[in-house]
């Protein structure tokens, strides 16, 4: 074989009926799971939204106190009732809300409570159309859960539209091919970046703030009413938390709280809780951190613990989105319909720092963004399939056509790691004198490598010429390559020459400038490879510049 | 309708700069409306054609049997080149409206020689990055 | 052997007439007549609808007629400006690739070409016009092309199955059968 190198790129894939059909068997299951929870969800919106337009009544509140229920994942919520008067007749009723909110967070329901203490004389919202009143409207901001949805239903129809109609082409050629590639995936990256930004300032950054602002709060001793570990199923499998209840006074004023740490929420294994629980038993005293502007507000432990970290992860989600919408919206133009020298001289003579052609964080975000959007859907799929397995049934089909799909991920997360290990890896700067090159020249490659260099066994530096040659006939487009030339330019293993170095080398005489057409190239690059053990290997190439001599 | 005509030139090889010097003569049945020379160059090869021409040299009246010289100067780029997937062409053509139709390749490069880019000793290495999807274990 | 050597180069392989057993012109022509102007050349990929499009073309040109050739490229919906001008008031339109156009561009495309003579299009599948004709190939006609562009050409019958009658694939990888094999390196 030789080293004959010809990479088929076909730019226009095939479809054909089944691929379709399989693909819009795909995407339907995210238009219907989309559409679905779309409409759960703007169901109890527009239930709430109703109550805006209810009229008013006079209410006088006869108890109010919170309800724990035990057997539920979020046990308080608000017990209330209360009388009011309904065209010259009373009546009674126990909805705070429309729909009943359940918590997690003790005080938050206490909150509610102390809004409407029993014999407080309030109003209230009565449906004209049948016998029901709230005493509060409740809370709309839930509605925007429904971009969520959206989201799936804007991916299940476009991946559907995506599959019967084809994809667009660049009129301008193979030259800007690549450049407009990205065509609207960038808003992907729009929306990850949406989704890391509410994950952000909705869950992360206010339990930052209370972790931060808890370490100034007032030490105070209370008494643990109740203490369990709480199970909390969902599709990822079943995570826990601890509930513990305890009561404190602070400025003569009795107050409960349940809320342990900062952060809030549930996680894998249930021993730590359970350890956690065993501490706190019931009766026992302890000391807890009252906030002292507002001692409604309490914790068992202050600071920041070692969930902080998790905010990497709306920061990965925006990272990324970021990356993915940015390189999306700086689509450059073609470097020119026909170049037959290469750039214009502004660099001969002179030096010039070379610029990577793909860069490994681009390459690494758009992978993450892929792993992360791909196997974050599988995965749903996946644990449904794997309860079935445990709860003793056998869905073959199911399982079979997943199994494609599983692959695709895996592979995915294989390239997301690969990648992540390479960003790791140094970063060449590359200065080549003269800044463009022609045959029969001398010229000098420098190299400095940024970051953990030391790592590298060797280094080479090539200097690649290529052939590509695209071919167009109906809709088909296909482009083949070919390494026709590949010069040596250094090869070093001693540390210190890795780092940093320089090397030179004549370009033989007879070699073919640049060429740049519609159709067909000569590329000129310079690689930069060096072996790492145990570890992704550093691979750059770097665009370079080769004109006539004349 | 019938038509013969042909190219001439000095010679076949041309480095950068060189004239181009030859003659065309053609004969036709009919009256020809416009005469015109071209050099220009093409691309042969597994890639669809590109084609650009370069310089044209047209002739006033041209009768239906004539003999005209023409005169380019050779360009600078691109230079007549063959690999395995592209070759780029130079060639001289007459053009005859109506009628047709004739070319006749040239070599445009240094030294009057066209590049080959089999050159066997041009490839010094084998492809750095063909394990470099794999990490490597144990080296 | 050199790119502008290789028997299977691109401008060859485009050089060649369109062929078929039972094909004549004015059979197609008569089709075409009968259909009231307006047909499709129907098939799959590489069977040769741009080919007998093309040369289709071109003897209607020769004919004097002003016959225009657009292509639609691949995921384009409508035409662009430029060929919405072209084609309108055209005698003949020859379009390739015409199954490309979504609804709204094929009924622009219809209502630009309704003064046209003929107006012959290629699609993958029919349904666009009436089928014209059906474009099949075969293993002796590829065996036919490969021993028009290379006398000494390989025997066909199993690439033909390969690449599923996919002519322009099949002559493409004759290309690279005719590609010099590189030495090893030092």
């Amino acid at each position: 074989m030789g080293l004959t190198f010809q990479r088929r790129d076909r730019s226009a894939g095939q479809a054909g009926l089944v691929g379709r059909l399989v693909g819009t068997l795909f995407f339907g299951v995210f238009l219907l799971a989309g559409l679905v929870f779309l409409w759960l969800i703007g169901r109890e919106a527009l239930r709430t939204l109703e109550t805006y337009w209810w009229p008013k009544a006079p209410a006088v509140i006869l108890s109010s106190e919170v309800v724990d229920d035990p057997d539920e994942e979020n046990p308080y919520s608000v017990g209330v009732q209360y009388r009011y008067t309904w065209n010259g007749s009373g009546q009674v009723s126990d909805q705070l809300q429309r729909s009943r909110q359940r918590f997690s967070d003790f005080s938050r329901a206490a909150g509610l409570v102390a809004l409407y203490p029993a014999g407080c004389e309030t109003e209230c919202f009565v449906n004209p159309k049948r016998p029901e009143a709230v005493l509060c409207h409740g809370e709309l901001w839930i509605g925007l859960f429904a971009l969520i949805p959206a989201i799936f239903v804007l991916v299940g129809a476009g991946g559907i539209y995506g599959c019967w109609a084809a994809g667009k082409e660049s009129k301008a050629g193979p030259l800007s091919d690549g450049n407009k590639r990205g065509g609207k995936a960038h808003w992907f990256g729009l929306l990850f970046v949406v989704v890391g930004l509410a994950v952000l300032l909705i869950w992360y950054l206010p339990a930052v703030v209370t972790g931060l602002v808890s370490l100034s709060w007032v030490e105070t001793p209370c008494t643990i009413e109740s203490s369990r570990v709480v199970e909390v199923d969902s599709d990822d499998g079943k995570t826990y938390r601890v509930d513990i209840l305890y009561r404190y006074e602070f400025a003569g004023v009795g107050y409960r709280s349940n809320r342990y740490k900062s952060f809030r929420g549930s996680s894998g294994g249930r021993s730590s809780k359970e350890a956690v629980v065993d501490q706190y038993r019931p009766g026992s005293q302890a000391l807890c951190f009252v906030d002292p502007a507002a001692p409604r507000n309490a914790v068992l432990v202050r600071g920041l613990g070692w969930e902080a970290a998790f905010g990497l992860l709306p920061l990965a989600f925006i990272g990324v989105g970021l990356g993915v919408f940015l390189s999306g919206c700086s689509r450059k133009g073609p470097v020119a319909t026909l170049v037959v020298n290469g750039p214009p001289d502004l660099f001969a003579g002179g030096s010039r720092e070379l610029k990577p052609r793909v860069s490994p964080f681009g390459r690494f975000g758009v992978l993450v963004f892929a792993a992360v959007f791909w196997n974050g859907i599988v995965s749903v799929f996946l644990f449904q399939v794997a309860g079935e397995w445990r709860q003793g049934h056998q869905p073959w089909m199911l399982t079979l056509f997943l199994v494609p799909f599983v692959l695709v991920g895996l592979a995915i997360l294989i390239g997301v790691i690969y990648s992540l290990l390479a960003l790791a890896n140094p970063r060449p700067v590359v200065r080549l004198t003269p800044g463009v090159l022609t045959p029969g020249c001398s010229f000098e490659v420098e190299w400095t490598l940024r970051g953990s260099a030391g790592r590298l066994k060797n280094l080479n530096v090539f200097l690649e010429g290529r052939e590509e040659a695209t071919y167009r006939r109906g809709t088909d487009t296909s482009t083949d390559r070919h390494v026709f030339a590949r010069f040596v330019v250094a090869g070093v293993d001693n540390p210190l020459e890795i780092a940093q170095g320089s090397a030179r080398r004549n370009l033989p005489p007879c070699v073919p400038p640049g060429f740049v057409a519609e159709n067909n190239k000569i590329l000129w690059s310079l690689r930069i490879h060096g072996s790492i053990a145990f570890w992704p290997d550093l691979c750059e190439e770097f665009e370079v510049s080769v004109a006539t001599g004349q | 309708m019938t038509m013969n005509a042909e190219i001439t030139v000095s010679k076949t090889e041309f480095a950068p700069g060189e004239m181009i010097n030859g003659n065309v003569s053609w004969h036709s049945s009919e009256d020809v409306l416009m005469a015109e020379v071209r050099l220009f160059w093409q691309t042969r090869g597994k890639g669809t054609t590109d084609v650009a021409v370069a310089a044209t040299e047209t002739f006033a009246n041209p009768r239906p049997t004539d003999e005209r010289a023409f005169s380019f100067t050779a360009p600078p780029a691109p230079p007549s080149f063959s690999g395995q997937l592209i070759s780029l062409v130079w060639g001289v053509e007459l053009v005859l409206v109506p009628g047709g139709s004739v070319h006749r390749d040239i070599v445009i490069a240094p030294g009057g020689r066209e590049i080959p880019l089999d050159n066997p000793e041009w490839l010094e290495a084998a492809d750095p990055s063909a394990g470099a999807g794999r990490l490597r274990f144990g080296s | 052997m050199r790119a502008r050597d290789n028997p299977f180069r691109s401008e060859r392989v485009e050089g060649l007439a369109f062929r078929n057993p039972g094909f004549s012109w004015s059979g197609l022509e008569a089709s075409l007549a009968a259909a009231g102007g307006r047909g499709a050349i129907v098939g799959p990929e590489g069977h040769g609808k741009t080919t007998l499009l093309l040369e289709w073309h071109a003897r209607s040109q020769a004919a004097g007629r002003e016959a225009v050739h657009l292509r639609v490229g691949r995921g384009q919906r409508r035409l662009d400006a430029a060929q919405k001008r072209r084609i309108a008031g055209a005698v003949a339109v020859f379009a390739d690739s015409a199954e490309q156009l979504g609804w709204t561009g094929w009924r622009e495309f219809v209502a630009l070409t309704r003064r046209a003579r003929s107006v012959v299009v290629t699609t993958h599948r029919p349904g666009r016009f009436a089928t014209v004709y059906l474009c099949r190939t075969s293993p002796a006609l590829l065996q036919e092309l490969v021993e028009e562009l290379h006398p000494s050409g390989p025997e066909c019958r199993l690439l033909w199955h390969r690449h599923r009658g996919n002519l322009r694939n099949a002559l493409r990888e004759l290309y690279d059968k005719m590609s010099p094999e590189i030495p090893a390196t030092k």
